[in-house]
């Protein structure tokens, strides 16, 4: 069974990478992209802490941007792997590609990325902001934050299921395709919505703080993952953090079974 | 004149039939305006505990910062339309073709279509900027407190620039399909352009003089950043003036280049569909 | 014998969908409002395929075959009713182990990668449906040798031909053996030359490799040459289930005999001869023979007389026309069946104007 997905894994990448050598543009596209995107959120975060006098909602500029930092890597990620078949969802229905992608002996979120593409292109913005996070961790370090390997293995894990709740966040606003006639705007509400996961959690009124806890736990990108590397957050508050993101991300995925199972097809497409 | 009258009728029917696909798929709008309005919630917050964490800055009171993005959620959300992928889709899969054998030019109907999805959202989108004046506390006092006499007509005037340079810079991206089988590189890197230069993520005038002096030289910055600060009446009216003049320079330059990339583009068009 | 392969039971699907008026302030109000509409897509069907057989599944278009042949395959569930395939696998519920075993081709979609060679696509099938190398290769060079285009498998798919393109696509769907095909129209839009290489592809995968296959076209060629049986359906109801050529048996079959006239006066006397004989119609675009209730022919132009009669009275109003006239009267005579088209246009009408239930009385069983 590894072997296969394996296998699987491979295959999709070959094509991917094949499918990227062929616009070579698109690689210096999603550099400049993500250099200006990048700018754009430091330079937000930078101005914004600046404006409360250095710190906010007790932390450090260090700290917030060490937040970002993890946002930035958890984001390219999930641009690399999943936003190519997560993202053509609504065109695939909407045209009715579809139809092959739920006739194959796969479950159909598999299916979907093999009929898609990792964007192989933006590789180079994930080592990137890998880069930045190191910085980060350096100037975090500066303020005496001490780094062991097991506290980077629990940051890791907890940014993992950070990175679950993304993929649980992209599938909720994809999934309707199959529910309406034409979703057109699903991406734009991801986007909209996990934009929010950059900033620590504490800036934030005590309501939104539980709704992005618990609800829609977009503190669980990032914020979360920090909190719990720089020991602000107890053990018990760290395991029901991490509960609720793999909860939200399971329940997340079973609806867009559902949604799957309601697919209607169309006539005749594009 | 005769001409005229057709193509004047002709662009009111494409018009409406504009306005009516905007409104046909509500998943979709509903979806934007909820996202929009959660995205800019998170933002507010944000900003405001900044503010509020520092009480000895004066640049940007808490609520002044709450009015700021209220009004940059309206001006961000009325200009968000694909209109650069429908052009480039347009393009490359055949429909240019249709366009270019009728009497009406595809330029003007992509605009019409901008134009129509920017009223449609306007009209979803300030039902809860009014909202937000009649349930937020003292948001009303503050806009009124701050807004310049000179307004009624400076709105408008800074209004008119940032649509018409946001339509512009679209359609710039959009005719690039002459030249590349996909567009959303350069149509990704605007975006990532717009959220640096736009003032729609953070308050643009907290960016320092050297990078504001840059951004000014930018459509983004016309988009949303400049009818806001009109708007709020953060600027004189020298400097209104002054940002107007510029604005409509580089409004200018975006439609030159718009010209000069269309007429280039139309030459090597293959009219090859899928 | 043969086990079913496929077995549809009082299949029903109905859609939803919503009235809007036109023009802006209709759009406005359905903004708000939505009058919902029922469609009914398919009425209680029920019929069974088996092994190795070779299915064509007509209708006119909106008839629901499409609709029919998505929910065999598992893609839309239905509205009630079941389709089963390989006695144990329910359609609706697409079990992996049934979505290894079939394969679909529509005429109207790709599922090739269209920026890279088919040769990337074969190998991504190869991945998902686990094919060993040995078999890949195997069945990859049986399939190209077939079609004859080794040559295009390098190249990237956006840049063949669409009849290249669609055998592609076919190789694509049987690389994993399924043991059913179905096949939603795969030669709409090709030249002759490219369909009949598809058309004889199929006959092998039929043939040679046992493939069942279930095909809707409406190209009568694919149907002429193919499907030894056919299921009609129109109206999202079943009007005809049975070989081919019982379809014509059913509609009273007749022959269309053209006579071409020496000269204006020849022409004359060969109308007053054809219209005295029985179960004889149309004659140069008089109003069609009621008493037989068949329907007007195409008329005559310049000295040519098109007739319509009963196949079973063809040799008898023959011999009695050339008895009757003499030989320089006629300058040429033809008989020939009506064309396949004809005759479904026929079945369509008369179960637009008869309800199915007293058509199929009709029309379907015997065969079976």
């Amino acid at each position: 069974m590894i072997k296969y997905y394996w296998n699987l894994f491979k295959r999709i990448a070959v094509i991917s990478t094949s499918s990227m050598l062929m616009y070579r543009s698109n690689m210096v596209f999603f550099l400049l992209f993500e250099s200006f995107f990048l700018v754009a959120n430091l330079g937000g975060l930078i101005l914004g802490v600046n404006l409360a006098g250095g710190h906010l909602g007790g932390w450090s500029l260090n700290e917030v941007l060490f937040v970002a930092s993890i946002y930035g890597v958890s984001h390219q990620f999930f641009t690399t792997f999943f936003m190519g078949g997560l993202f053509s969802v609504g065109w695939f229905v909407w045209s009715g590609r579809m139809d092959y992608v739920l006739l194959k002996p796969l479950h159909p979120l598999i299916s979907q990325h093999a009929a898609s593409e990792f964007i192989i292109s933006n590789t180079p913005n994930l080592l990137i902001n890998i880069g930045v996070f190191i910085i980060f961790c350096l100037r975090v370090s500066d303020d005496g934050v001490t780094f062991t390997f097991l506290n980077l293995l629990i940051l890791a894990a907890f940014s993992l299921a950070g990175l679950a709740v993304r993929y649980g966040i992209a599938l909720v606003v994809v999934a309707p395709a199959f529910l309406a006639e034409k979703l057109a705007g699903g991406e734009d509400a991801y986007w909209a919505l996990t934009s929010l996961a950059k900033y620590p959690t504490g800036v934030f009124p005590r309501v939104m703080q539980w709704i992005f806890t618990f609800l829609l736990p977009l503190a669980s990108v990032a914020a979360i993952p920090a909190e719990v590397f720089f020991g602000k957050q107890s053990w018990t508050s760290a395991a029901l953090y991490l509960g609720s993101a793999l909860l939200f991300s399971w329940v997340a995925v079973k609806f867009y079974e559902f949604s799957a199972s309601r697919y209607q097809s169309v006539n005749s497409g594009a | 004149m005769a001409d005229i009258r057709v193509l004047i009728r002709a662009s009111a029917v494409h018009f409406g039939q504009c306005l009516q696909a905007a409104l046909m798929y509500r998943s979709a709008l509903a979806i934007f305006v909820v996202s929009e309005a959660f995205a800019y919630a998170g933002i507010i917050a944000f900003w405001y505990g900044a503010a509020n964490s520092n009480p000895n800055q004066a640049f940007y009171k808490p609520m002044a910062l709450v009015l700021y993005f209220c009004l940059v959620s309206f001006h961000h959300g009325i200009q968000h339309h694909a209109s650069s992928r429908d052009i480039g889709s347009d393009i490359r899969l055949g429909k240019l073709s249709y366009s270019i054998v009728r009497p009406f030019p595809f330029l003007l109907q992509a605009g019409l279509r901008s134009v129509a999805f920017t009223l449609t959202y306007s009209l979803l989108l300030a039902p809860l900027v009014v909202a937000a004046f009649i349930f937020v506390p003292d948001l009303w006092t503050t806009f009124c407190a701050g807004i310049l006499p000179g307004a009624v007509w400076q709105y408008p005037v800074a209004a008119a620039i940032g649509l018409t340079a946001g339509w512009l810079v679209r359609m710039v991206i959009g005719v690039l399909a002459f030249d590349m089988a996909q567009i959303w590189g350069p149509d990704t890197c605007f975006i990532a352009l717009y959220y640096a230069a736009s003032g729609s993520v953070f308050p643009v005038d907290l960016l320092p003089v050297w990078a504001l002096g840059i951004v000014k030289w930018t459509p983004m910055y016309y988009m949303v950043g400049f009818p806001v600060l009109t708007l709020m009446g953060r600027l004189n009216p020298v400097q209104f003036q002054t940002e107007a003049l510029q604005g409509c320079v580089v409004v200018t330059l975006t439609f030159v280049i718009l010209a000069l990339m269309w007429r280039r583009g139309i030459k090597v068009f293959e009219a090859i569909g899928i | 014998m043969t086990e079913t392969i496929i077995h549809v039971k009082n299949l029903v699907k109905t859609y939803q969908t919503f009235k809007k008026q036109p023009g802006l302030a209709g759009a406005i109000k359905s903004f708000f409002i939505r009058e919902p509409v029922a469609v009914h897509a398919i009425k209680a069907t029920s019929f069974e395929i088996k092994r190795g057989e070779f299915i064509g599944l007509l209708g006119p278009n909106g008839a629901g075959k499409t609709t029919m042949l998505k929910m065999m395959t598992g893609l839309i569930p239905p509205t009630s009713g079941t389709s089963t395939t390989f006695g144990r696998f329910d359609t609706s519920r697409r079990p992996r182990e049934y979505l290894r075993k079939i394969g679909m081709v529509m005429g109207q979609r790709n599922q090739l990668h269209p920026d890279l060679p088919a040769l990337d696509s074969f190998r991504l099938s190869q991945a998902i449906y686990d094919i060993p190398q040995t078999q890949f290769e195997a069945r990859l060079n049986r399939c190209l040798d077939l079609f004859q285009i080794h040559s295009k498998l390098n190249i990237p798919v956006r840049k063949l031909s669409l009849g290249e393109r669609m055998k592609m696509e076919l190789i694509l769907a049987i690389l994993h053996e399924p043991e059913i095909l179905f096949l939603d129209e795969p030669t709409i839009g090709l030249d002759f030359s490219a369909a009949r290489q598809i058309r004889t592809f199929l006959a092998e995968a039929n043939s040679k490799f046992k493939i069942t296959i279930v095909l809707t076209s409406h190209y009568t060629k694919d149907i002429e040459e193919l499907c030894r049986r056919v299921i009609l359906i129109n109206h999202g109801s079943l009007i005809y289930d049975g070989p081919l050529d019982g379809v014509d048996e059913r509609v009273q079959g007749e022959r269309q005999v053209v006579v071409t006239a020496s000269d204006p006066k020849s022409q004359a006397e060969i109308l007053n001869v054809i219209k005295s004989l029985d179960g004889v119609t149309v004659v140069n675009g008089e109003p069609s023979d009621q008493k037989n209730n068949l329907p007007a022919l195409e008329h005559a132009e310049n000295l040519t007389i098109t007739f319509a009669v009963p196949a079973r009275l063809v040799g008898e109003t023959t011999k009695k026309l050339l008895n009757t006239l003499a030989a320089s009267d006629i300058r040429d005579l033809t008989i020939s069946e009506r064309s396949i088209e004809d005759v479904f246009s026929e079945i369509y009408n008369r179960a637009e104007v008869s309800p199915p239930a007293n058509l199929n009385s009709t029309i379907i069983g015997g065969s079976k």
